[in-house]
């Protein structure tokens, strides 16, 4: 608190006697500010424009949806398009549904270059789809940062045209859960019937012209995940739900809104997402944390309406007044980034001291650690360090990493991030090889607990001491040491490393992870003969499980080998045992989504009855199961034919009553579906 | 009774049977022989549902030997619609509200929904009334074959599976087997053309037969199913594709590819075969096009002549112009002359050198048509500039 004191205290600009005008007025202001004098100026030069100003500038209602709904970009652009819109049906103004509608369409054109009649037909057609009853209820209750992923569309304009949302509305209405699945109304297919891959220009042109849209077209004649992702998002869009469409690597995936104000990720194969549509930062952590700051109104009027004293302030020269509504404004809605990012530039513009910038880290750290761990680090890395860590020497950056990785818990309230940044960020700013082998060992000590955390920060602490001897020996004696494993020397650490962070990297879902530790544990065993020595013929196709991840019930029991977990998917073989139970499980996470034909199912001998009876299910999303098989014998080597039904799945599960399971092969086969 | 209450009981008689489940809905349905149609719909997510449940659903009351069961499909499940819904297979409705019609025994016999089902109340209920008839017809003809069948009449199984194939309902793999068994011969060509695959799935195959060396038996196959004579247009244009797919892959047979393309687009010009035919034909083997320009393979060293075939037919008297763009490559164009035919006839040239690349000049050519032209093509003599590595796009417009 006395530090906060000396910090306004310390303000240099003066304090004028001027005061802010109320809550109205500043929302004129700001509406103003937005759109700029020569637009303004424009607007005046005819009745109508006049009677719009008259109109937005009386309605605060409109005007918190306009200025309160995330970023407003190129206000000359949003106002105009809204004035069109205003004319063209001045009684827009009376329903929140198309005024909000109305106002992320503007919104949207200031996002990027959009043709204006394109946005105006999109927006007459939510407008009659909405009175018409076509749209999901969900539509009405939808916020204007909401509706601004409806407006926006998707990557490819031509996939939301209005004869493309006219198509999908009529021909893919469901509950809005279901369009997490309606990709696959698309069938997934590398060549068309003509033989031309999809990767070049032949695929689609023999259709072209055929179809009134290309929604239609990939519905008709296939596609692969960019076709398929683009129609299950399209096909939300079309019901009046927010959805998007990502970037993964290698991949294209999608995300509905399937609950409200729930994103969930769709065909997703990664957490490395790059949305395509976003209104703050194209992180999925940042997609979910914007959600919540937007999600109630009350909160972001009170942050809004502080930012905007805080803006009139400092316009009129009010520095230290400012200060205080920018952390007002803060405080009011903490999950707003941009919030902070305005804040933080405040103090860039005015070069505040080093004690505002320290507290302005503290307030950061902790309005959004634990939860946040992601735009936490965006924040302090991008807009806070600057100011912060401008002059300051090596020691207390890598301090300040420090004590941000001392408060993540996890992934807080989220999913995997890219925190291998974090960790990069401090090692750039490291110099000797004396301070880089003690920030290593800090942050292990800082992470080593954490069963989220540590798998990906070992993998990535062990790439960077790969070529270095001397900072790999020192790093391997700490994990062990850190980690409590027995033995030394590098075979000891990677059979420590393997036992416990394989199952903690399948937990998470984390096949990168899983990967690499597991890929390097596989030189502690010797490889089990091939299936060709064994004269078992593979199935059709080729080997799904090579390269996913596998959970079992109880990983590490006395009978488990949690190092030998990776090369159960492999040809290589490896083993693992469940704990017995009343039903144990093993369940298998295939790299992609795939169209399975078979499964070998490779045992040992002796317990024959452990390999009899045993369900297979297969899942899209790990949630929702459905049985397609189970082993009639107890053979040790099973062959599962599925070429009659062909399930799809990405995840696949094994299951039995009353005894354990265990294998040394568990070999999935089939055709690539994403 | 009075006359107004002797209506209300017809109407009450000719009432559908209504049922609280759709496990209800089924068990009735095999008691009684009747029917089942299944609304399904959503009342905690779909206005539009909810609108035609209440404008046509709920008031219908003229059909009669049927049963009706509402199926509703919440976002929020509730205890009450599970155990209605028990039985239905919800994954199955591909867009809602739907009309869907089972047999007694469970057998889906048909679906009504998007497209198929009007939004508008009194239309819906034309068709919602059209729908139970066609069902009722369909319940009924399938008795007549079963009939027929114990009876060992061929001749009446026949036409009651082919009056079955003629209805706007579903032809299920069962009903086009037992045709096959009782009319292998199939002369009226009804279980063929109803049996005709999904365009994909039939082209690929013979794709593959090409790419795969096998292009002769694949031919073979597909002549003969061409000469059953019994197909559409549509499905002709598709076996037409299906031959130029096989022989675009077989070497040394480009003439026949090209020729079984447009023999497609001329079977069923304006279909999604008929298209693809045609746009194949160009693209691959044609010369260029107004639509998709010129590529590598259209070039030559030696002066050579270029049909542009897809111009707007008819084309409207007036003046256009003829511009060439390179686009890539690193060769440009030398342009000569560009003539207007109307089939074989020469009606107008503007023959000038000219050139397009990294600096066009003169790559304008002008024609003026004086009177409406049928069947319009331009002729224009080219040469590569110093290459063959050129690509580029003609563009045709109308002066003014």
């Amino acid at each position: 608190m006395l530090t906060r004191l000396i910090v306004l205290v310390l303000l240099s600009t003066p304090v004028m006697a001027q005061t802010p005008p109320d809550a109205h007025g500043l929302l004129v202001w700001d509406l103003h500010r937005m759109a700029g004098d020569d637009t303004l100026a424009a607007l005046r030069t005819t009745d109508e424009g006049l009677a719009f100003l008259e109109a937005i500038e009386s309605n605060d209602a409109w005007m918190h949806e306009l200025l309160d709904s995330g970023p407003v970009q190129r206000g000359h652009i949003v106002l105009p398009f809204l004035f069109e819109r205003w004319y063209s049906d001045p009684s827009l103004v009376q329903s929140d549904v198309h005024r909000s509608m109305a106002v992320a369409c503007a919104l949207a054109m200031g996002m990027k270059d959009l043709d204006a009649q394109w946005m105006a037909d999109r927006c007459d057609w939510f407008r009659e789809s909405w009175d018409a009853g076509l749209l999901n209820a969900g539509y009405g209750d939808l916020n204007t940062f909401e509706r601004r992923f409806l407006a926006r569309g998707l990557q490819r304009a031509s996939w939301t045209t209005a004869k493309a949302l006219e198509h999908l509305r009529e021909r893919v209405r469901i509950p809005r859960q279901q369009y997490a699945k309606a990709a696959w109304r698309a069938p997934y297919r590398g060549h068309n019937a003509f033989g031309d891959t999809v990767q070049g220009p032949m695929y689609y042109m023999p259709f072209k012209n055929s179809y009134d849209s290309s929604a239609e077209m990939a519905i008709e004649v296939g596609g692969v995940c960019g076709s398929l992702s683009h129609v299950g998002a399209a096909a939300a869009i079309a019901a009046g739900i927010p959805a998007l469409t990502m970037g993964e690597p290698g991949h294209c995936a999608y995300a509905v809104q399937t609950k409200p104000h729930i994103w969930q990720p769709a065909y997703s194969l990664s957490w490395k997402r790059g949305l395509h549509t976003t209104m703050t930062r194209s992180t999925w952590t940042s997609l979910e944390m914007s959600q919540q700051a937007m999600t109630d109104a009350d909160k972001v009027n009170k942050a809004s309406t502080a930012r905007r004293r805080a803006l009139w302030l400092e316009a009129n020269d009010s520095v230290p007044k400012a200060d205080a509504a920018w952390r007002r404004a803060c405080n009011a809605n903490p999950l707003d980034e941009s919030m902070w990012k305005d804040r933080a530039a405040f103090g860039q513009r005015h070069a505040l001291s080093g004690v505002w910038w320290n507290n302005l880290r503290d307030d950061l750290q902790s309005a959004l650690l634990p939860s946040h761990p992601e735009p936490a680090w965006y924040l302090l890395q991008a807009h806070v360090y600057p100011g912060l860590l401008e002059t300051a020497k090596g020691q207390r950056k890598r301090a300040a990493v420090r004590e941000y990785l001392g408060q993540v818990d996890g992934w807080g309230d989220s999913v995997r991030w890219r925190i291998e940044a974090a960790f990069e960020w401090a090692w750039k700013r490291t110099n000797t090889k004396a301070r880089k082998s003690a920030l290593l060992e800090d942050m292990l000590v800082a992470l080593i607990d954490d069963s989220k955390l540590g798998p990906p920060y070992v993998v990535w602490a062990q790439a960077k001491v790969a070529d270095k001897a001397d900072l790999k020996a020192t790093f391997e004696t700490a994990l062990l040491e850190q980690a409590g494993g027995e033995g030394d020397g590098p075979k000891s650490v990677l059979t420590h490393m393997a036992k416990t962070m394989l199952p903690a990297a399948a937990e998470e879902h984390d096949l990168d992870t899983f990967q690499r530790i597991g890929k390097a544990s596989s030189s502690l065993y010797a490889p089990r003969k091939t299936l060709a020595d064994m004269k078992v013929e593979p199935f059709a196709g080729e080997l799904l499980s090579s390269g996913g991840a596998i959970r079992i019930f109880k990983p590490g029991n006395r009978w488990d080998s949690p190092e030998k977990h990776w090369g159960v998917l492999e040809e290589h073989g490896g083993w693992f045992h469940t704990q017995n139970g009343e039903t144990p499980w093993f369940e298998i996470e295939l790299p992609r989504f795939g169209n399975l034909s078979g499964i070998i199912l490779d045992s040992r001998s002796g317990q024959p009855g452990r390999a009899n009876g045993v369900r297979i299910l297969v899942s899209d999303d790990g949630e929702q199961w459905t049985q397609v098989g189970k082993t009639t014998s107890g053979s040790p080597m099973q062959r599962i034919d599925l070429g009659q039904t062909k399930p799809r799945a990405r995840f696949v599960r094994f299951e039995r009553d009353g005894q354990c399971m265990h294998y040394h092969r568990v070999l999935i086969y089939g055709e690539r579906a994403s | 009774m009075s006359c107004c209450a002797w209506a209300c009981a017809a109407v009450l008689l000719a009432a559908p049977q209504r049922e609280a489940s759709f496990q209800k809905g089924l068990d009735a349905a095999k008691a009684s022989g009747f029917p089942l149609i299944v609304f399904a719909h959503g009342s905690d997510w779909c206005p539009h549902g909810e609108r035609l449940k209440a404008d046509i659903w709920d008031l219908e009351h003229t059909v009669d030997d049927v049963i009706f069961v509402a199926v509703d499909v919440r976002e929020v499940p509730q205890e009450t619609n599970t155990a209605r819904n028990k039985g239905f297979a919800i994954k199955k409705v591909k867009t809602y509200p739907s009309l869907l019609a089972f047999a007694p025994d469970g057998t889906r016999l048909g679906l009504r929904a998007g497209a198929t089902l009007p939004r508008v109340a009194g239309p819906a209920t034309t068709v919602l009334r059209a729908f139970v008839n066609e069902v009722k017809d369909r319940v009924a003809l399938q008795d007549s074959a079963t009939a027929a069948q114990e009876a060992g009449d061929a001749t009446a199984e026949v036409a009651a599976l082919h009056a079955m194939l003629a209805q706007d309902l579903d032809a299920s793999q069962p009903l086009l087997k037992r045709l096959q068994e009782v009319d292998p011969l199939d002369s009226t060509g009804v279980r063929r053309r109803a049996a005709f695959p999904a365009f994909h799935p039939f082209v690929a195959k013979a794709t593959k037969a090409g790419q795969e060396g096998r292009g002769q038996d694949e031919v073979s196959r597909l002549q003969a199913m061409m000469d059953e004579g019994v197909y559409t247009d549509v499905q002709q244009a598709w076996i037409h594709n299906a031959m130029g797919s096989t022989y675009r892959y077989w070497e040394g047979h480009d003439k026949q590819a090209e020729a079984h393309f447009r023999q497609a687009a001329a079977t069923a010009p304006d279909s999604v075969p008929g298209l693809a035919g045609w746009r194949l034909a160009l693209k691959l083997y044609s010369d260029p096009t107004l639509e998709m320009g010129w590529t590598k393979r259209h070039m030559s060293d030696e002066s050579t002549k270029w049909i542009v075939e897809d111009l707007p037919s008819p084309l409207k008297r007036g003046t256009y112009t003829v511009t060439f763009k390179w686009t890539r490559g690193r060769h440009g164009l030398d342009i000569s002359e560009v003539r207007l035919l109307d089939g074989t006839r020469f009606i107008v040239k503007d023959a000038h050198e000219g050139f397009t690349g990294t600096a066009p000049r003169n790559n304008v050519y002008t024609l003026k048509v004086l009177w409406d032209l049928e069947h319009p093509v331009l002729r224009v003599t080219t040469k590569g500039s110093g290459g063959k590595d050129s690509q580029g796009k003609i563009v045709m417009e109308p002066v003014g």
